[in-house]
């Protein structure tokens, strides 16, 4: 049962990697997820009613290995020392019904049910809506502030969202606590605290109409975890204000219940659902995307697709290639004045081809080398996605394009291109967009090291694999289509 | 007019109260303090020759006469298209709706008799609650079975009734068949139970008609932003909630002829008027946003300009705002605002 199981996995996987690399793969049905928590070197995440979906990777999830809690609508987890935090939420009717919500909290040692230790503590109310009342107290968000204290928003359609603090060695309301109103008519909220802001995200538009669902995530900021939050046009969320962080794209609609991931400094991931993944029959599924960070307001990255690119370094603007013969082009006007031309017709200078260079290429391994992009065949990269991956993002292939010349990691830390891509796993790379839009490009492993490395700019026109550095220019690079 | 929701209160009360005992927990009873929605909480009524109102600090306005909600039962916000809008929210159900005559203006108090869909019976669906968090007992927001009445106001949050065409079978998510050609497959995300959001087809059968004695309410709001719903829950005894439509205006007085912008927003879709001219239209199901819509260029006329609005809600939250801005971009507040 199982092996059928894992099988449908891969199928179900290489269907998924034809069509896109925005979503993850395998089975990743879910509604509202909690933000994603590791645990023993898997990743974790429930949606509403508790369904869980695990992944070893971050990219290809399934339920298999998790265990359903007895939560109901939208939990969030958080990590507090040792132990894990979950807020959720019941109600009692949603749309058409009444709004008499639950907050609840409840702790357990870890988040792998064939543990010992996997055991859940007795659920503490800690805040709730009436009936009918201006909120509807479900969708529970938590966040550790930078000095220790914790609070849990929550609110959905139905009025307003509010904010309170809680206990966080206890999970129980903060002595003394008052529920604040941050926000009206938002659903999923949680909020995430970046350079010296609090950062309130809803979800707004039609939640659950599948490929007709507008769902999307807002937010706004403020100095203080009980607002007042603004948006960028200078609008208060209890006015009904939000920045879009990411609404629809292509193939997917209704992106909604936002939840970070910092996976080091500069690398954010943002986990949410697509209400609708037109190639999963439009089910809903879950979605991590890298937080990209622009003029102090987080929005959803992307993923790298298939495709060919040119990799610019950060550090001069150069272009990676490999290193064989320069061969110049014929044609053109010489210096390139404009005088030399007369008043003949212009014509298409022809682009050099793979074909015209390729038989000049050693046959063997060929090192790399940074330097002017002219969009030679040899500074062109084919990045294509593999069935596995890292949290929110495959592993890429990246060859010659219209060759299956493949970058890899060689012992010693150092780079080559060999002649065949073989699925070796340093042949594969992580690419991460980081927090200002640069990406990160990093081998799954290096011969003879266990050392985490990144492709890096060495000098202007060299590259090597060193460490990561958010704020060093030579860790990143660009991918460029024209 | 009884507008006392002493009885919803008392539910939710015994049900927030009732689960928290599962835990064995108390609340403190500041926690919930003040949360009550009665009529007062949002509205005062004014009279007909009150003293003009200003906008309020931000711009909005809070002055308007209100038509008690018109039956419009819907059990979703899907249905709010362009052409559904229009054909809705322009429709007259009662002469002189939409008078372009400011002296033929209704006074607060006059009513007058209209024939609408009646409410359907069983309330309007929702989705059978989450009810996973509850570890005990009959504890508030816990599941209840579809066709069993909730625990909520009255006529809202009971299962829909058999037959409906907008239903879907529990834990089969969006129903098959939702309107606007979804493609075959699950659609939705397969958890919740009745057809949470995508029951939005219109009956199919003629609905059944009621005739409403509806009156005028002349009132300014305590809050930035009309509470539709509170003003439908205060004006009914508690009797209508969803599935409404309102109609309302307001008069703009200016010293001189200005340009202005008519920014709106509402929840759910609204049509709004200056002067007669249809200026702005806000379909599909949306939240209510500040300056969500904003209109073209108008010129209000010196003197007396009429401000129409008209807003639909199935279920869920029903409100709206509006202020109005000048070319440049800055709030336009340099006005009265009065009742006729």
């Amino acid at each position: 049962m199982k092996k059928i199981f894992q099988m449908g996995l891969v199928a179900l996987a290489s269907v998924a990697m034809t069509e896109t690399v925005m979503a993850q793969i395998g089975a990743p049905f879910i509604h509202d997820p909690a933000t994603i928590m590791e645990c023993d070197g898997k990743y974790y995440t429930w949606g509403t009613g508790g369904s869980p979906l695990v992944s070893s990777d971050g990219w290809v999830w399934s339920s298999e290995g998790g265990a359903r809690i007895s939560v109901g609508a939208a939990p969030d987890m958080i990590k507090i020392g040792d132990r894990y935090l979950c807020a959720h939420s019941s109600t009692g009717g949603g749309l058409g019904g009444g709004h008499a919500g639950t907050i609840r909290t409840m702790w357990n040692k870890t988040l792998d049910p064939q543990s010992p230790d996997y055991e859940w503590t007795e659920q503490i109310q800690v805040a709730e809506s009436l009936v009918d009342e201006d909120c509807d107290a479900i969708d529970a968000g938590l966040i550790m502030t930078p000095d220790g204290r914790l609070f849990v928003t929550y609110g959905t359609y139905f009025g307003f969202i509010r904010v309170v603090e809680l206990d966080p060695a206890t999970g129980d309301r903060a002595a003394g606590a008052v529920d604040v109103n941050v926000a009206v008519d938002c659903e999923a909220t949680t909020m995430i605290y970046e350079d010296g802001w609090y950062y309130l995200l809803g979800t707004h538009g039609t939640c659950c109409d599948g490929v007709n669902s507008t769902y999307n995530i807002v937010c706004g900021r403020s100095k203080s975890p009980t607002g007042p939050f603004i948006d960028n046009v200078g609008r208060d969320m209890v006015e009904g204000g939000g920045k879009m962080v990411l609404g629809c794209r292509d193939g997917y609609t209704g992106a909604g219940h936002f939840g970070r991931y910092i996976v080091e400094e500069g690398v954010q991931k943002m986990s949410f659902h697509w209400e609708a993944d037109y190639s999963m029959s439009g089910r809903s599924t879950l979605a991590i995307l890298p937080i990209v960070w622009r003029n102090g307001w987080p929005e959803a990255g992307y993923n790298v697709k298939n495709g060919v690119y040119e990799i610019e370094s950060e550090r001069r603007g150069y272009a990676l290639e490999i290193a064989t013969e320069y061969v110049r082009l014929g044609g053109g006007r010489g210096m390139g004045f404009g005088g030399g031309g007369g008043n003949q017709a212009n014509t298409q200078v022809a682009f050099q081809k793979l074909e015209d260079v390729i038989g000049n290429w050693p046959k063997g391994n060929i090192d790399v080398r940074v330097i002017d992009y002219q969009f030679r065949p040899n500074q062109k990269w084919e990045f294509v996605a593999q069935e596995e991956g890292t949290l929110g993002t495959p592993y890429y292939k990246i060859v010659i394009a219209g060759t299956n010349r493949a970058l890899a990691a060689t012992a010693g830390k150092e780079l080559t291109t060999v002649p065949e891509f073989t699925g070796a796993p340093e042949q594969l790379w992580s690419v991460d967009q980081l927090v200002d839009g640069t990406y990160r490009i990093c081998p799954k492993a290096v011969p003879g090291t266990d050392e985490k490395v990144c492709l890096i700019s060495v000098g202007d026109s060299n590259a090597s694999l060193g460490k990561f550095d958010i704020n060093d220019v030579n860790c990143k690079w660009n991918l460029r289509q024209y | 007019m009884n507008r006392n929701f002493k009885l919803i209160l008392a539910v939710g009360m015994t049900a927030v109260l009732v689960g928290c005992g599962s835990n064995g927990s108390t609340i403190d009873p500041q926690r919930i303090a003040n949360r009550n929605v009665e009529f007062d909480q949002y509205f005062t009524e004014i009279k007909a020759d009150a003293a003009p109102a200003k906008p309020d600090e931000n711009g909005f306005i809070r002055r308007w006469t209100i038509i008690e909600p018109i039956n419009k039962p819907n059990s979703g916000n899907t249905v709010f298209t362009d052409s559904y809008i229009q054909a809705e929210l322009t429709k007259e159900y009662f002469k002189g709706q939409f008078t372009k005559d400011i002296n033929a203006l209704p006074k607060t108090g006059d009513q007058v008799i209209v024939e609408s869909e009646a409410p359907r019976a069983g309330g309007r669906g929702g989705f059978g609650g989450f009810g996973g968090g509850a570890p005990q007992g009959a504890g508030a927001g816990q599941a209840r079975p579809q066709g069993a009445p909730g625990a909520g106001a009255p006529g809202a949050g009971q299962a829909r009734p058999q037959g409906a065409p907008q239903g879907a079978p529990q834990g089969q998510g969006r129903p098959q068949g939702a309107p606007q050609g979804a493609p075959q497959g699950m659609g939705g995300f397969g958890g919740f139970g009745g057809g949470m959001m995508g029951g939005g087809a219109p009956a199919a059968a003629a609905p059944s008609m009621v005739k409403d004695t509806l009156e005028w309410h002349s009132v300014d709001s305590k809050l930035f932003n009309i509470k539709l719903i509170r003003f439908a829950q205060g004006t009914s005894n508690g009797q209508k909630r969803y599935g409404l439509i309102f109609n309302a205006f307001t008069v703009i007085n200016v010293d001189q002829d200005v340009v202005v912008r008519l920014a709106a927003g509402s929840n759910a879709s609204s049509i709004w008027w200056v002067n007669g001219e249809k200026v702005l239209t806000l379909q599909a199901d949306r939240r209510m946003v500040a300056d969500d819509g904003m209109s073209k260029r108008i010129t209000l006329k010196k003197g007396k300009n009429l401000v129409r609005a008209a807003v639909i809600n199935g279920p869920g939250m029903s409100d709206m705002c509006a202020r109005l801005y000048n070319e440049d971009g800055t709030i336009f507040k340099n006005y009265t605002i009065t009742n006729n």
